[in-house]
């Protein structure tokens, strides 16, 4: 399914870059801009994307099967809240890496997957941007 | 003064307002914990994929696994006592480098050299890296 999303931010050599869904983007910016709190971790997490640095705790893969390889998640508030941004990871046809905020996912309640969040995931993983 | 994400990015019109600071403490703030990130990023690096399970290093450091937890989630802030024993637990070194965020300054990189004069210098176009000298003053 081939979706359409829009640019936020995007290093200074244009390597990597982080975009929203246009159709999820009311919502995904409506969660992000709520509070100073979602906005302070929202720019942790986008660092961390652009700097190519590793931390599990606030991005991570979410590649459980074959159909979502390239799924990851922005982790907000793990242990409290445990809201989680579900993106796919593309590059485009110049290398750039781009992470495209696909879909909120409010409240994961366990550890292990439910039968909806698989669901989700798989979605997500089947998302074809147009950048 | 530290960097502002639109100096650092590309940030479209639309959405600067998520990337804004109040004011100066917050960016300070911001930006003291990415520093710590680049630390503990360079550290699961280091220490392999998986393998480094947070009850192994809590007990390697001494603390408690949640406190660890705090760090990675950005709740707490690293000190440099913990990233001493985070040297000593793993037998590394964390290499310092410094960058001036202005290339075609050269001022900057003057001054660094008189600050840290016992250190050996070493320039490669923008970027200085010091290292102990031989008979390791400080």
């Amino acid at each position: 399914m081939v979706r359409k999303c829009e640019h936020i931010i995007s290093s200074k050599d244009g390597k990597r870059g982080i975009y929203v869904d246009s159709i999820n983007k009311k919502e995904i910016l409506g969660y992000l801009c709520q509070d100073d709190r979602h906005k302070k971790k929202f720019k942790y997490i986008t660092e961390i994307i652009l700097g190519g640095f590793r931390n599990t705790d606030l991005y991570d893969k979410e590649d459980i099967n074959v159909k979502c390889r390239n799924v990851t998640a922005m982790k907000f508030f793990k242990g409290q809240e445990n809201d989680r941004i579900y993106c796919r990871e593309q590059n485009t046809s110049t290398g750039t890496h781009i992470v495209v905020a696909s879909i909120l996912y409010r409240r994961k309640k366990n550890n292990e997957l439910s039968a909806k969040e698989i669901a989700l995931i798989e979605k997500v993983g089947g998302y074809d941007y147009e950048i | 003064m530290t960097m502002k994400f639109k100096d650092k990015y590309t940030v479209s019109n639309e959405f600067e307002n998520l990337f804004s600071f109040k004011d100066e403490k917050e960016e300070l703030d911001h930006e003291a914990h990415m520093i710590m990130f680049r630390f503990l990023s360079e550290l699961e690096n280091f220490s392999g994929t998986k393998s480094l399970k947070r009850k192994e290093l809590s007990a390697k450091l001494g603390v408690s696994p949640s406190y660890i937890t705090q760090l990675y989630k950005g709740d707490k802030l690293l000190n440099f006592t913990m990233l001493a024993k985070i040297q000593k637990a793993f037998n590394i070194t964390f290499e310092i480098t410094a960058r001036n965020n202005n290339p075609s300054s050269a001022a900057g990189n003057t001054r660094n050299k008189t600050r840290a004069g016992n250190y050996t210098y070493q320039l490669s176009e923008d970027k200085a890296v010091y290292r102990k000298n031989k008979k390791g003053k400080l």
